[in-house]
Order: C-alpha cells, then sequence, then structure tokens
C-alpha cells in the first residue's frame, strides 16, 4: 500500500467518534437550552435532527475526496 | 492432532501454564482502584484565586516528564548534527520526514505552515502514550489512606454542595450543618433525598474497593507489600471508624496493617480529559486561524453565517443558510470528537491492560502490550492527521470549495507523484 492509502485509512478511521459527537453535541445543546428556555423536549428533538444533520454532512465532506477520487478511477479505466 | 505433537507448540503451552500457576500463586496482582479523574499528587498547590486552585495532578506530571524527555532528545539530536545522519539523528530526521511526507501529502506545497503544529501534536501524543507502557507508570505511587480517601469524598461532595464557599468552610459545614451522618442504617439513607451530602458521600463511597497493604512506609510498587483481600469501604466503615453523635471521630486500621489505596506519581497523560481536551483546543485555535488569516475574518465568518444565497432565491438561501450553520455545530464537535476520541481509546487501552494484569499475568499481557504500542501510535496518528485535514480545509474558500477540493487533491495527487519520481530517482542516482 502506498501512503496515500494509509492517509486514507486515518482519515477513515477518525469518522467514527465524530459521528456520535457531533449527534451528542447536538442533543446535548438542545437538552441544555430546553432547560433554560423551559420548552421541553422540543429543542431536544430539533437538536437530534441537527446534530444527525450534521453528523451526515461533516462524515460527506470528509468523505467526499475519496469518493470523487474512486468515480475518476472508474471513469479511466 | 498434528499441532500437538510440535515440540514447540507444547513448550509455548507449557509456559503459559506455568505462568498462569506462578502468577496466581506468588505474583498475584490485585485489581486497581480506577479513577476516570485523574488523581491528585498535591491539592491546591498554588492558589489561583477567582480561577480556582493549581492542583497536581499525576496525569500533569507524566505530561512534564514526557515534554522533559523530548526536550532531552531534542538537546542529544541537535548537539552534534552531521550531513551524513547517523544514530540518533538519523531516527529523529526520519520521523520528521515521514511526518513532513504526510503534510505535503494532504495539504500539498502549502501545507508546509501546518508542519510545526501537527508535528507537535503527534509527537507530544505519542510520546505520552508510549511512555505509560513502561515499568512504574500507574504502579508505583504512595498510599492514600482510608481517612484521606473518606476526607476527599467529603471535600469533592461539599465543593459541590456550597460552591460558593470556600473548601474549609464547605467541609465544615457539609461535617456539621448538613449532617453527614455515616452511621446511617439502611432505611434512614434509603430515606434522604438524593441532593444530601451525607447520602451522596455514602453512595460514592459504596462502590470503593480499599486495598489492604503491609505498613512498612508512604511509597509502594504496586503488587509488593500488598494483601490478596481488599475491604470495601463500607465494611471499612462499619469496623474501623469509631463515631460520636454522629459525627466522625476516629479512624482505626487493622495490626500492623495499612487500608487505602495507591494513588500513582504516573499516569499517562492522555487518560485525563483535561489533557486531550486542551489539545483539541489548541489543535482547533490554530485551524480557525488559519481559516480567518487566509480568507479574512468576514469570509471566513460567512462559512458559518452565511447569506450570500438569498441572492439567488429564497429556498437556496435557506438551503445554505443551513448548512452554515451544521458547519458550526460540525466544528463544535470536532473538538469534542477529537477530546473523546484520544482520551477514550487511551483510558480503554489502560484498563484493558489493568484487566489482563489481574486475570492472567504474565502469560497474555504481552500481546495487549502490543496492542497498546499500536493503538497510541495510531491514535497519534489520527489526531495529526485530522488536525491536518480540518486545516487544509479551512483555508479553502466556501462558494467553490468542491472544485477547490477537488484541485488541491488533484494537485497534492500530482505532488505525491513528483516527490515519488524524485525518490525512484534519487534512488536510481
Amino acid at each position: 500500500m502506498d501512503r496515500r492509502q494509509w492517509l486514507d485509512i486515518f482519515r477513515l478511521l477518525g469518522l467514527g467518534w465524530y459521528v456520535v459527537t457531533a449527534i451528542g453535541v447536538g442533543v446535548a445543546a438542545g437538552i441544555f437550552i430546553d432547560r433554560w428556555a423551559d420548552t421541553t423536549p422540543i429543542l431536544t428533538l430539533v437538536g437530534l435532527g441537527l446534530g444527525i444533520l450534521a453528523a451526515f454532512w461533516g462524515m460527506l465532506r470528509m468523505v467526499s475526496p475519496l469518493l470523487k477520487r474512486n468515480i475518476d478511477r472508474k471513469e479511466d479505466r | 492432532m498434528g499441532l500437538f505433537r510440535r515440540p514447540k507448540f507444547l513448550l509455548a503451552i507449557g509456559l503459559v501454564i506455568v505462568s498462569l500457576v506462578v502468577s496466581h500463586t506468588i505474583l498475584r496482582f490485585p485489581f486497581p482502584f480506577i479513577s476516570i479523574k485523574p488523581e491528585n499528587l498535591g491539592k491546591e498547590l498554588i492558589p489561583l484565586g477567582p480561577i480556582g486552585d493549581f492542583n497536581l495532578t499525576n496525569t500533569i506530571f507524566s505530561s512534564w516528564v514526557a515534554i522533559a524527555v523530548i526536550f532531552i532528545l531534542a538537546y542529544f539530536t541537535t548537539r552534534k548534527l552531521g550531513l551524513v545522519p547517523r544514530g540518533l539523528q538519523n531516527f529523529v530526521e526520519a520521523v520528521l520526514s515521514w511526518l513532513l511526507g504526510l503534510v505535503d501529502s494532504i495539504a500539498g506545497p502549502k501545507g508546509r505552515r501546518f508542519f510545526p503544529l501537527v508535528a507537535t501534536i503527534f509527537i507530544f501524543v505519542i510520546v505520552n502514550n508510549w511512555m505509560s507502557l513502561l515499568p512504574g507508570f500507574a504502579t508505583v505511587g504512595k498510599i492514600e489512606s482510608a481517612e484521606e480517601v473518606v476526607h476527599h469524598v467529603i471535600e469533592d461532595k461539599a465543593e459541590e454542595a456550597e460552591p460558593d464557599l470556600s473548601l474549609t468552610e464547605a467541609v465544615y459545614k457539609a461535617e456539621h450543618e448538613l449532617e453527614v451522618f455515616l452511621e446511617w442504617d439502611d432505611a434512614e439513607r434509603a430515606a434522604a433525598p438524593t441532593d444530601h451530602v451525607g447520602k451522596q458521600i455514602y453512595t460514592a463511597l459504596e462502590g470503593r474497593e480499599l486495598h489492604i497493604w503491609d505498613e512498612v512506609g508512604t511509597f509502594r510498587v504496586m503488587p509488593f507489600a500488598m494483601h490478596e483481600q481488599s475491604m470495601t469501604a463500607a465494611e471499612y466503615t462499619e469496623d474501623y471508624i469509631d463515631f460520636k453523635d454522629g459525627h466522625i471521630e476516629d479512624f482505626r486500621y487493622p495490626e500492623g496493617q495499612q487500608v487505602g489505596l495507591l494513588i500513582p506519581f504516573f499516569r499517562n497523560a492522555n487518560t485525563g480529559l483535561n489533557t486531550t481536551l486542551a489539545i483539541a483546543l489548541i489543535a482547533m485555535f490554530f485551524v480557525e486561524f488559519w481559516g480567518i488569516r487566509s480568507l479574512g475574518l468576514f469570509r471566513y465568518a460567512g462559512k458559518f453565517l452565511n447569506f450570500s444565497g438569498f441572492k439567488r432565491g429564497i429556498t437556496t438561501g435557506f438551503i445554505d443558510f443551513f448548512v452554515g450553520i451544521l458547519e458550526g455545530i460540525s466544528e463544535i464537535a470536532r473538538v469534542i470528537s477529537f477530546t473523546f476520541r484520544l482520551f477514550g481509546n487511551m483510558f480503554a487501552g489502560e484498563i484493558l491492560l489493568f484487566v489482563m494484569m489481574f486475570l492472567i499475568p504474565l502469560a497474555l499481557v504481552v500481546p495487549f502490550y502490543g496492542l497498546e504500542l499500536f493503538v497510541g501510535f495510531i491514535q497519534a496518528t489520527i489526531f495529526a492527521v485530522l488536525t491536518l485535514m480540518f486545516a487544509a480545509i479551512a483555508v479553502t474558500a466556501h462558494g467553490d470549495h468542491g472544485d477547490h477540493e477537488e484541485h488541491s487533491e488533484k494537485s497534492g495527487h500530482a505532488e505525491v507523484e513528483a516527490s515519488a519520481a524524485e525518490e525512484a530517482t534519487e534512488g536510481s542516482r
């Protein structure tokens, strides 16, 4: 394996924790604001949704260069 | 079974059995007390007034040792620099050129400015991780007697209950006015409200196992001078604490023995959340700083508060704005995922080693040490690579990031190929 593939591996190894924490941050922020503004459970759910979207969005941004490269490679063949 | 006829295989099995027997009879390793919080070596060493007090924890102490190791290594490497690297210089140059190649292949030729931070993070994290596998880490320390354990629990809980008071006042109040009855019966304890300090202390103490040691001094090495059985804090409270009027009067100890926990002097700095959070904050601070410096404050802030899409219509505007919010959330999530990824992996590794040491000492710990060596390297690399990647993303403009990324991707690729070609020509020379 060349260096580039190793780098891709490290990139992908970091993904799992990122997804978990993005969702966690969304929910925690939701719960916190809910307690402060007394609107339980609306903002918790909104935070959950935002967290999931942010997780997915961030994951896509981290992975998209790799996907793009794969697509390029397929087209080259 | 042909496998059982091979002498080497039989020898290996024999060795495992012998070490199992030895480890369960002579070298028995007790299950150590595991605390997520780094242990305090000196509480409130330097009072800092309104900020709080400086506590010297064993993780801070170990990170100082790691820094000293890095300094010494750097000093001896750079003292006699030769054009043809030899010995230590050769090793350090190999590591640094590997890191430099990493930076070049992710961030391209412009990424050299990220190199100092990325290399610093990598070296600091990996030195800490690998140092913690040396003997002496988590096993050499001083003994915190049962009295001190109880006292520290009371201190912590009192601080939580009365944050406005000074520590001494809070402890006094917890012990006298808030009625810390440690000789409650079960019914009273169950009836007390959950935020009652006495009940909190009770529950905090209940899960704890105190170890029993020979009475030979304060400084100890883990498995030695240690008795096989331990005592739960509840048992200790029942048998060895004297009460008078519901307050603690005296702590007694069994004849010729000490009851307490070992506070190790060294503990992997990355098993404390404070260290990992600090590294993550520094990394993200620099990522934001580089982003602002290369794009300008307003263009960089436009990544997160994006109103430019409204020019092209309301729907596009809302989508772009929403994407900006998502960027903001993911930026915060990055700090936390950095923190918990490193902390979780290193802390889990430490516990894995403890548990293996307890279950099958000598025989099966070695492979897990190998695993931890690997995990320590992987985590340091992940931290460095992700910092680099985020920095590379932060300095690219938002509007056309797709094209930009592809461009930098391609140029990065070309760069790698160019350097590979260079290496090839150098090799042929």
